[in-house]
């Protein structure tokens, strides 16, 4: 008997933890959802119900936000695997000490607040920033180039926050993998790219499929990338919901879009293998 | 068919040491050669520099006259066994035996054929070729790792400590078998051991390591029965190395015999060279037993005999020694 119960007395801690700072919200979110916007004063009309906020926002611009949003994860989350997964290779191939130099690299952004790290990337990508002043200075263009406040520097801002967790996250899948298996694959007449599609790509897949879950996770919520780098016309859904309930006091509306953002992410962690499972048929059996 | 795989001169170095020195041999097609020596002599990197997964910092490889030495390891057309085995964990048995010929790009009936046919040879069934490196045993993925390394039809096979993670019993076994096939298929082989007992029961030929050097190459009741050095005498089994004054064969040097070489007790009588000495242990072997005995001028013995001995511990009894199994080793004194 004792053996049944002790397992769930040990998640408890666990599960009301749990409860007190994901499930609980999340209801009242949904609740908040449901509720009137608010005329006049006030953030809502308590007591209320109506589905009025979720007519809203797929009856106006709602769905471009949703589509938009998802599209720059996807974006993200495709060129931070690319990026990562490339430098973890090259990571893996390095002495110890350039090896140190590049974790150094990767970890002290992290370090620092990402607000700082936003700021030193419109000083670098800015009609006044280091890239645009060293094209004039060397005559390479005569006008600065649109390197900030669009799609293209919204995207290396959140790939920027995004690659470290990618990389070390492959590194440490790649560094698992036994170094005599390279060896027996080329022995038996693979060449480096056949070793690396046969052999590094489908060994690293499971690793892939979870960092490819948790970078869609964390940038469907993108919200310093798209507002520091990004043109106010893309918003995200995180931008949005900031506007709703912090410039427009909207709290049902803000709480309808963080409802449509977990279900959004609740349907990417549900079908995780759809995007790139293409690349693996056939190679298991 | 190849006919000849040549070393000349091999040299390896890692960082300052020399991992191995200097290395030249020679070995005729359908020969099994094992490099035997103890850990960290530097055999698994001669398998490595043959398999073209390291390159010489001296010296070349030669296979058929054709120099192979800067050749990368998936022209070079040698199947390796490598001792944890490699096997692709992500690929069913099956998958991993036939990657060599998906590589090479053969049909899948060409494959499907090959496979079923090296599978059958090797003792593997259709069952359990269809499971992951995961769900076999030990000698199943020893015996995946072979056909996987045979299938493409190498040069040359070699074999890095392939009994290593074995049992007592599988390892007997699949010497054997790894013996019957390299015959049946009549492969050239390098093997890589520390074992002694496998070296002597599988090899044509025998290679003893020590510090990157290769100190002999030879048949191996030669290398057991006249080794060239202490060293290759002791690596090889239990053996007596004594003065070769002490049986006035020459006045330097060290002679070595075996102890299976030496009788006790009644059986001592029939031997040209007799001695007297005290019983100082006895050690039961299985099947035999071992007898350490000290003569009058505190000279050390090692006996192997068969029948349990009937003298106790402290006793003195005699021991023989015909003169003719007394090897006296040419290389003693730089190895002492």
């Amino acid at each position: 008997m004792n053996k049944i119960i002790i397992p769930y007395i040990f998640i408890i801690p666990a599960l009301s933890l749990i409860t007190l700072t994901i499930i609980t919200p999340l209801f009242l979110m949904i609740r908040v959802s449901l509720l009137k916007p608010p005329e006049g004063t006030g953030f809502y009309i308590p007591d209320t119900f109506s589905l009025h906020n979720y007519q809203s926002v797929f009856d106006t611009y709602g769905v471009s936000i949703l589509i938009d949003t998802t599209f720059f994860a996807l974006e993200v989350s495709l060129f931070s695997i690319l990026f990562g997964f490339g430098f973890a290779i090259l990571m893996q191939e390095l002495s110890n000490f350039l090896r140190i130099i590049c974790f150094i690299c990767l970890l002290l952004p992290k370090f620092i607040s990402p607000l700082i790290v936003f700021f030193g990337l419109q000083r670098l990508l800015g009609n006044y920033g280091i890239i645009n002043e060293s094209l004039i200075t060397t005559h390479l263009i005569n006008e600065p180039l649109d390197l900030i406040r669009n799609h293209f520097s919204a995207l290396i801002g959140e790939i920027y926050l995004t690659i470290p967790f990618v990389t070390l996250f492959l590194f440490s899948q790649l560094n698992s993998i036994n170094k005599e298996t390279y060896n027996a694959a080329k022995g038996l007449g693979a060449n480096n790219y056949q070793v690396f599609r046969k052999i590094t790509l489908p060994m690293c897949y499971p690793g892939i499929i979870i960092i490819w879950q948790l970078s869609i996770a964390w940038n469907l919520g993108s919200f310093l990338g798209p507002l520091f780098l990004g043109n106010p016309s893309n918003t995200t859904i995180s931008c949005e919901i900031y506007h709703q309930a912090f410039e427009i006091g909207n709290w049902p509306l803000a709480s309808t879009w963080g409802v449509l953002m977990t279900a959004t992410i609740m349907m990417f962690l549900w079908l995780p293998k759809l995007p790139i499972s293409f690349m693996f048929k056939d190679d298991s059996k | 068919m190849i006919n000849k795989i040549k070393l000349e001169n091999l040299t390896y170095c890692y960082k300052d040491k020399k991992a191995v020195d200097n290395i030249s041999l020679s070995l005729h097609s359908g020969k099994f050669l094992t490099i035997l020596g103890p850990s960290g002599c530097g055999k698994t990197t001669v398998l490595k520099l043959i398999g073209g997964y390291l390159f010489p910092t001296k010296g070349s490889i030669y296979i058929d006259d054709t120099d192979i030495t800067s050749t990368g390891p998936c022209f070079r057309k040698i199947g390796m066994v490598f001792q944890n085995y490699a096997l692709f964990p992500h690929l069913s048995a099956r998958k991993n035996i036939a990657f060599p010929l998906e590589i090479r790009k053969l049909t899948k009936n060409e494959c499907e054929k090959k496979v079923n046919a090296i599978s059958e040879l090797i003792g593997l069934t259709q069952k359990e070729i269809e499971r992951k490196p995961s769900e076999l045993s030990g000698g199943q993925q020893q015996r995946v790792a072979l056909a996987r390394a045979l299938i493409f039809e190498p040069h040359l096979l070699l074999l890095d400590e392939p009994l290593a993670n074995l049992d007592k019993t599988l390892r007997t076994n699949l010497r054997k078998e790894i013996r019957r096939l390299q015959k049946e298929i009549n492969i050239t082989t390098i093997m890589v051991t520390h074992d002694h007992e496998e070296a002597l029961s599988s090899s044509d030929l025998i290679g003893v390591m020590d510090q990157g050097k290769l100190l002999e190459v030879n048949d191996p009741k030669i290398i057991y029965d006249k080794p060239n050095s202490v060293f290759v005498a002791n690596f090889l089994g239990e053996t007596n190395i004594i003065q070769a004054d002490f049986f006035n064969i020459s006045k330097n040097g060290m002679v070595h015999i075996r102890p299976e070489n030496i009788k006790i007790g009644d059986q001592a009588n029939e031997c040209n060279w007799k001695k007297k000495g005290i019983i100082t242990g006895i050690t039961f072997m299985g099947a035999d037993f071992l007898i350490d005995l000290k003569t009058n001028e505190d000279v050390h013995f090692k006996i192997l005999t068969r029948n349990p001995p009937s003298f106790p511990i402290g006793s003195t009894t005699t021991m023989g020694i015909d003169i003719e199994s007394v090897w006296l080793i040419p290389n003693n004194l730089e190895d002492i």
